[in-house]
């Protein structure tokens, strides 16, 4: 039974650790605290792992789990556990050399970091996570046409900030992808 | 005129793709090997210790088993194969059930490595990053590729361990354990050449590094700057803004165009053998916004 369950949650962290880690990289603004969403999220996985759901839905499960975790973290009420110097080291490369290249780009960056935060998770869950809007409702627990509705809306806000910076938007690709 | 997803696309700080084989490596192993035993030690103990035992060992190496049963056959002394190996750029020989690689020039090109690695039959690469002193010697990550764990077997350092690198016989070395048939990369930190940018992230009050024995940390601009320019180090300002909720982030394309001399440093970050970043905000605040509250002391 225990072998059981361990060999599963091997399986799962094997198939979406990379995406987690990518997940918390992309929104945690220094390596310590995506190592810290990074732990938590598996701990608590492994923990629940009798409710972890299976195939592609448990990395959906886990990004709604790792949003929870992050937004947590940002009040200052995380769990510090599980973390290893490994696990440090391992992400301390990803943020050695990135700084001036990524974090920012000019007046889109601004725009997007200006945005509601829940404008900017429902954007960067379809371009940072490639999520489409039924996977977004699960990750967030809502429907898929509450979906549709939230991230139309972030799009205008989005494009509007993206105008009156001076920046050209493509029309036909705010309407975002149609699946 | 770009679409919207890929202008938010671009703002990430890392794709995924970028983040292929590290579920393997080294951080992703550690961490599920501690979440799983952690949780184990809080687990009521329903089964007989010898039983718990044998299946925390087993975690360790379990999704190592199919490698391991190919492995030693193929590797150890097999036909063709040398028990030890050197180039101008590496050596490598067999101690007990490790193989151990010290590099000779770690300025080398790195297929001078592979190149070593591969006459003993490992498929291994070192990648060589330059760094501040205290990165040296330094696993920076370890990564790879393939079915099984790359990153399992593989290790990186100072030979002998704990040795002053430019002191006699101290070179950087990666271990790779007997019957290794993974595909990994050990990232380690090297030496930076005059002038030569480093890769890691250091602070530069750290023992070892070139602003050691200055506090920089809530003082003026101003002062850490003449005091480093004392010792003959540069300093590059970057306003940093404090995120809510502790952490920081920083924005290069918008700095001010000027830093008043009162405006406070929170860290310096060693940068190059001469220069530094300051990391500094133009009020004073409350608590350090790069610590999330005072600089800890080993760092100073």
């Amino acid at each position: 039974m225990d072998e059981r369950r361990r060999s599963r949650f091997e399986a799962v962290y094997a198939d979406t650790y990379e995406q987690i880690l990518g997940y918390a990289v992309r929104r945690c603004a220094s390596p310590d605290d995506a190592a810290d969403v990074v732990a938590e999220t598996f701990a608590i996985a492994w923990r629940r792992i009798d409710r972890l759901p299976g195939g592609d839905e448990a990395r959906l499960w886990l990004y709604g789990v790792a949003r929870n975790v992050l937004a947590n973290h940002r009040r200052g009420t995380a769990r510090h556990q599980a973390r290893t110097v490994e696990l440090d080291l391992d992400l301390a490369d990803l943020y050695a050399t990135t700084p001036d290249a990524s974090v920012e780009r000019g007046v889109i960056a601004t725009a997007f970091r200006d945005l509601p935060a829940d404008d900017r998770e429902l954007l960067a869950l379809v371009g940072w996570e490639g999520l489409e809007r039924g996977e977004i409702a699960a990750v967030l627990g809502c429907s898929r046409n509450a979906v549709r509705i939230r991230l139309h809306r972030a799009r205008k806000r989005f494009a509007r900030a993206l105008e009156a910076a001076g920046v050209q938007v493509d029309r036909v690709a705010l309407a975002g992808r149609q699946r | 005129m770009t679409n919207m997803n890929d202008q938010v696309g671009a703002l990430a700080r890392v794709r995924d793709e970028d983040l292929r084989g590290r579920a393997s490596g080294a951080g992703a192993r550690t961490l599920l090997e501690s979440i799983v035993e952690a949780e184990h030690v809080h687990e009521p103990a329903v089964r007989p210790r010898r039983v718990r035992r044998f299946v925390m060992a087993g975690v360790a190496v379990s999704t190592l088993a199919a490698a391991a049963v190919i492995g030693p056959g193929l590797l150890t002394d097999g036909p063709g194969l040398a028990t030890s190996y050197a180039n101008a750029a590496m050596e490598i020989e067999r101690r007990g059930d490790q193989w151990v690689a010290k590099v000779k020039d770690p300025y080398a090109d790195h297929a001078r490595y592979a190149e070593a690695f591969k006459a003993v039959g490992l498929d291994v690469g070192l990648t060589l990053l330059p760094s501040s002193p205290t990165g040296v010697g330094k696993v920076v990550r370890i990564g790879g590729s393939g079915a099984t764990t790359p990153g399992k077997g593989l290790g990186g350092g100072l030979e002998p361990e704990g040795c002053q690198m430019g002191t006699t016989g101290c070179a950087l070395a990666v271990t790779v354990d007997v019957g290794y048939t993974g595909k990994g990369v050990v990232y380690l930190g090297r030496t930076a050449q005059p002038g030569e940018r480093y890769d890691n992230w250091a602070p530069a009050t750290r023992e070892g590094e070139a602003l050691h024995g200055l506090k920089v940390d809530e003082r003026t601009v101003g002062e850490v700057r003449k005091e480093a320019a004392e010792r003959g180090i540069r300093s590059v300002v970057t306003v940093i803004d404090p995120n809510e909720g502790g952490g920081y982030g920083y924005h290069p394309d918008k700095q001010p165009d000027s830093v008043g001399d009162d405006w406070i440093v929170w860290e310096a970050q060693a940068l190059s053998a001469d220069e530094v970043r300051l990391l500094v905000t133009k009020e004073r605040l409350d608590k350090n916004p790069v610590y999330d509250g005072p600089k800890p002391a080993d760092l100073g």
